[in-house]
Order: C-alpha cells, then sequence, then structure tokens
C-alpha cells in the first residue's frame, strides 16, 4: 500500500450567497494514492472543481474553509509557512488560462525562474525541450508566439508544459478538454496519461464526462452537492454502482443504452 | 501601416471641410454679427454699414465661406475681424502658453491616475479603495469651474499664497513669476482630468483580477505582488497608452473654462473672446486646428493599439 498524496478530511466550504452562505464542499474525505490516477466526475455544480482548487487554497474571495486534516506529500497545508505544495493544475478553458499579451515563453519562463534556473539560455532551453516534450512542434518558435497564435489544443499543451515546469507530483486536471473538439480531446488525454508514466505523476482528472474516464483512471470519486457519494475502482463503478446518483449519471452518458457498460441501468 | 495612415490621413481633408461647413452655419444663424459686437452708441448707421460692407457680410453664405475657404488653402488664417490682428500670428504666441498649462496637468493627471487606479484595484473593497473611488466620484462629479473658485479664494485671496490673473506679473518675466502664476490653473486642470483616468484604470484592473490568467497565476505560485507587476499593470497600461493619443486635442482646447477663469493667455481664452464676439474667421481657425488634433489623435490612438497589443493587427478594408 502507497502512503497518500494527498489527504483531505473533514473539507467544508462555504461561499457568500445572497446575504447568506451556500455550502459548496460538505465535510468530504478524500485521499489520492501517490502514483494513482483518479477522475473526480458529477455534474456542474456538484463541486469537484471547489475540491480541486481547495488543494492550492484558490477558493473565491470570502470563502469560508475549514477542514479536519489537510496533507498533500505529507506536509500538513494548514501550518502557518507551510512550502507550497508540489502541485499543478491545468484549468478547463485553455484559451483564456493565459496572459493575451505576454509571450507562451515568458508563462514558460516565469514558472522556471520562480522554481529555481536563473540563467537566461538554460531557461529558453528547458522551456523549448518542455514544449516539445509536451507534442508541440517548432517549440523555438512557439517559444516567441502569442497564445491567440496557437489553436485551443496548442494552447491547452501549453499549459501542461507550464505544469510541467513546475516540477509537481500531484497534477490536478480540471476538466481539460470540456473546451476542446473531440480530436484534440483524445490527443490531450493521451498526453496526460504519456506524462504520468514519464514523469512519475499522481493525476487527479476532473470531468463531468465519464466517456473519458475508463480509459485514463484506475479510481472514480463520484461527487453530487458538495459530496463525494461514492468511490471505487473503475470497474466497480461501471459494472455494480452502489449508489442511484451514479447509476443516473453512468444512464447519461451518449449511447449508454447501446449496450455498453452500465447502459443496462435506466433512470 | 505607411497604407492605413495615409488612408486615414486622406479621410481627414473631407472631414475637415464637413467641420468648418458646419460651423460656418452654426455661426450665421446666431441673431447678430461680428459688426454688432464691435459698434458703439456714437456710430453713424452709414459707418456700421460700411464695416458690414468692409467684411463682406451682406454676401451670401456661400460666398462668404467659399472666400474663407480660398484664403486658408492658401495657407493664411486671415486677420481677427475684433482686433484686426493676425490670427496665425496669435495661435502662434497662445498656443505654446495652453501646452505648458495642459501638458503638465495632464501628466500628473495621468501618472496619478494609474497609479492610485492600481492600488485601489489592489485594495478592491477594502478600505484605500472606497476612498480612492469615492474621491474619484467626488472628483467627477465636481465643476471645475467651483473648485477654481475655492482655490482662488482659499490661496489668491484668503492666505495670498498665488497670483490669481494672468501669466506674469507686470514687468516681471522670470520662471519663478511664471510658476507662481501657473500654480492654480495647474491644479484646478490636473483635478479636472484626473477622476475620469482614475476610473478607467481602477475599473480595468479590476477586471483583468478576474480574468482567468490570474487565476491560473496565482494556481503556478504567483504572489500577488508578481501577478501586479508582471501581468496585471502591462495589460491594464496598454489601452491608457493610447489614452495619449485621444488627449491630443486637449492642448489646444483642453482648457477653455480653466484659461478664462484664470485670465491665461491660452488658446481657450482667445477662442471664447471670439465666440462671444462672433469673430468667425478665429473661431474657425482654432477649431480647424482642434479638428485636426481630434482626427490626428484618433489615429495616432489607432496606431499605438497595433504597435502596444500583440493581438491587433491592421486588417485590410472590410469587404
Amino acid at each position: 500500500m502507497t502512503a497518500d498524496l494527498l489527504r483531505l478530511q473533514g473539507l467544508t466550504v462555504d461561499l457568500p450567497h445572497a446575504g447568506g452562505w451556500r455550502r459548496v464542499l460538505d465535510h468530504v474525505d478524500y485521499r489520492v494514492a501517490a502514483g494513482a490516477a483518479v477522475a473526480v466526475v458529477g455534474e456542474s455544480g456538484s463541486g469537484k472543481t471547489m475540491l480541486m482548487r481547495s488543494c492550492l487554497g484558490l477558493l473565491p474571495p470570502g470563502a469560508r474553509w475549514t477542514w479536519d486534516a489537510a496533507e498533500i506529500d505529507g506536509v500538513d497545508r494548514t501550518r502557518p509557512g507551510a512550502p507550497r505544495p508540489p502541485v499543478a493544475m491545468v484549468f478547463q478553458d485553455p484559451m483564456t488560462s493565459l496572459n493575451p499579451v505576454r509571450r507562451v515563453g515568458y508563462h514558460l519562463a516565469e514558472v522556471i525562474r520562480r522554481t529555481g534556473g536563473t540563467d537566461r539560455r538554460d531557461v529558453r532551453d528547458l522551456a523549448t525541450a518542455t514544449l516539445a516534450q509536451v507534442g508541440i512542434g517548432d517549440p523555438a518558435r512557439r517559444y516567441r508566439q502569442y497564445p491567440h497564435e496557437l489553436s485551443g489544443g496548442m494552447r491547452q499543451r501549453v499549459m501542461i508544459a507550464m505544469a510541467l515546469l513546475a516540477r509537481p507530483k500531484l497534477l490536478l486536471a480540471d476538466e481539460p478538454t470540456t473546451a476542446l473538439d473531440v480530436t484534440v480531446q483524445a490527443q490531450i488525454l493521451d498526453l496526460i496519461a504519456e506524462l504520468r508514466a514519464t514523469a512519475g505523476l499522481t493525476v487527479v482528472l476532473v470531468t463531468h464526462d465519464l466517456g473519458i474516464v475508463a480509459g485514463t483512471c484506475d479510481r472514480i470519486a463520484v461527487m453530487r452537492a458538495g459530496q463525494i457519494v461514492e468511490e471505487g475502482d473503475v470497474d466497480q463503478i461501471f459494472y455494480d454502482p452502489a449508489h442511484p446518483y451514479t447509476r443516473l449519471l453512468l444512464a447519461a452518458r451518449p449511447g449508454a443504452r447501446a449496450g455498453l457498460p452500465g447502459g443496462e441501468v435506466t433512470a | 501601416m505607411l497604407a492605413f495612415a495615409a488612408r486615414r490621413l486622406a479621410q481627414i481633408v473631407p472631414m475637415l471641410l464637413l467641420v468648418t461647413v458646419a460651423v460656418f452655419l452654426a455661426i450665421q444663424i446666431a441673431p447678430y454679427d461680428v459688426v454688432d459686437s464691435i459698434t458703439t452708441p456714437q456710430m453713424s448707421a452709414e459707418t456700421i454699414a460700411m464695416w458690414r460692407d468692409r467684411y463682406g457680410l451682406d454676401d451670401p453664405i456661400a460666398v462668404q465661406y467659399l472666400r474663407w475657404l480660398g484664403q486658408v488653402l492658401q495657407g493664411d488664417l486671415g486677420y481677427s475681424l475684433a482686433s484686426r490682428h493676425s490670427i496665425a500670428a496669435d495661435l502662434a504666441q497662445r498656443l505654446p502658453n495652453t501646452v505648458l498649462l495642459v501638458l503638465p496637468a495632464y501628466v500628473t493627471a495621468l501618472l496619478l491616475a494609474i497609479g492610485l487606479g492600481l492600488l485601489a484595484a489592489a485594495r478592491h473593497q477594502k478600505l484605500s479603495d472606497r476612498l480612492i473611488d469615492a474621491a474619484n466620484a467626488f472628483g467627477l462629479a465636481m465643476p471645475p469651474f467651483w473648485f477654481a473658485l475655492l482655490l482662488i479664494y482659499l490661496f489668491g485671496y484668503y492666505l495670498n499664497w498665488f497670483p490669481i490673473i494672468g501669466m506674469h506679473a507686470v514687468g516681471d518675466r522670470g520662471l519663478g513669476d511664471l510658476l507662481r502664476h501657473l500654480v492654480m490653473p495647474y491644479l484646478v486642470l490636473t483635478a479636472a482630468f484626473y477622476p475620469e483616468l482614475a476610473r478607467y484604470v481602477r475599473s480595468s484592473a479590476i477586471t483583468q483580477l478576474g480574468e482567468d490568467y490570474v487565476t491560473v497565476q496565482r494556481a503556478f505560485g504567483a504572489t500577488e505582488p508578481e501577478i501586479f507587476r508582471r501581468h496585471v499593470s502591462r495589460n491594464v497600461l496598454l489601452p491608457v497608452v493610447t489614452q495619449i493619443g485621444v488627449a491630443l486635442p486637449m492642448l489646444v482646447t483642453g482648457a477653455v473654462i480653466t484659461e478664462t477663469i484664470f485670465s491665461w493667455p491660452g488658446v481657450g481664452s482667445y477662442f471664447l473672446q471670439a465666440a462671444r464676439a462672433m469673430d468667425y474667421p478665429v473661431i474657425l481657425a482654432v477649431l480647424l486646428l482642434s479638428a485636426t488634433l481630434v482626427m490626428l489623435g484618433n489615429l495616432l490612438a489607432d496606431i499605438l493599439y497595433v504597435v502596444v497589443d500583440p493581438r491587433v493587427r491592421l486588417g485590410q478594408v472590410a469587404p
């Protein structure tokens, strides 16, 4: 049994809402084993994204959050002055994730400088090498380009390159393919899977699309209304879902009735 | 870029013609003319008619306009009908005075606006932001002439620190004296230019801070000062640069009221005198200058935008 890379216990988040509070995460316990690839699924507003953002302390202004335990890589995140956790995040919309008036290279170089290297030439070499690693052709040219000169899939690759340069152990991918078209989706998911193997990453993939989970992840956590309602191995979730909501989610997949796994379950 | 500039410059000519026609017609609508403003009760009806005839005011409007246009096209702005001074000479004397007043005030206002606007955005919803925003709203609502009167009362009359009129004391052409005269109109103009710029900087910085790329930067461990220095301030300041183009005509007509209150011998007070006297060659000359600067300023703003923002490229004319 490997150690947990991420351990959250009793995480509760409230957001200010119409003069009161709205609970977006309700006593969530969540663990991710080192080296695993796990998925968090659920409908919009179920708290998936908030769960990921909590890991990085990126909650909206005014949010109120409490927890019993929050550990990343064995470091208690709640301790004052705790070092930055080795976590990087890839976001949903690559079109808006990069500063439009800064070059691709500027974004990458910034991350490199923050994690160490200072020599100007080293920075560019490392950045272009990483661009090549995430499958971007002609990286030297891309390095000098502005985000709007790149396609959506290309920008998401740049985001992944930024994430890699932050040298994380845990990669949080928050619906990384939602904004991309289908063929590009597959490429990005393949890339993430490949990097998981080559860079030894632990990956949490957040999605509302169960179709992309089966091939990429070992475990699934199903979220609804701020709680994890079911968690288990991919096979168990697909073939023997315990929670009625999980069955609903599975039935909601396109083609679910056509006899794909879970297809015989109807709402 | 050159073709774009040339095309835009070519558009300026018909625009200017339209402006002069409109102004000329507007002047004709007025129920009195320049001769009414220079007549005295002692003048006989024959004298007055003689002046009207000499200025060609009895000719049809079209004739008057074309006569004026013909002169201007030969590079002659003509003479003031009220003072009979050369307009070109008057402008050459007054334009530097206006620039001396407007330029420092605008630059001060712009720098203050950038500093305080960014500060307010960084402290959004906190006390310092509320104070700055309230001051901006107050400044926007405050008429400059009222602020000028307050300053005149406090510094000119009550404390008696600064002279309230003109550019120079009689017989004193020194720099110190000039600066003492400059203080109050400069303050008034700075206060007039500042609020709108500051609100613009503040609101665009707040918008930028809500953009996704800022969240991404936070996720990648950038500190708030880093995000501000390396991303937000640049994105906010790019459009501000283009404001410089739009502000170009201010160098001529940016201070009409302030110059008049402080009897500052600039283009603004010159223009106001001419408007009161229906001195149409002067009115037209100043408006021609100002309209030219508006158009050149807009062109400059467009070009600056292309220079500073990598996303904007000059396209061909839309099909």
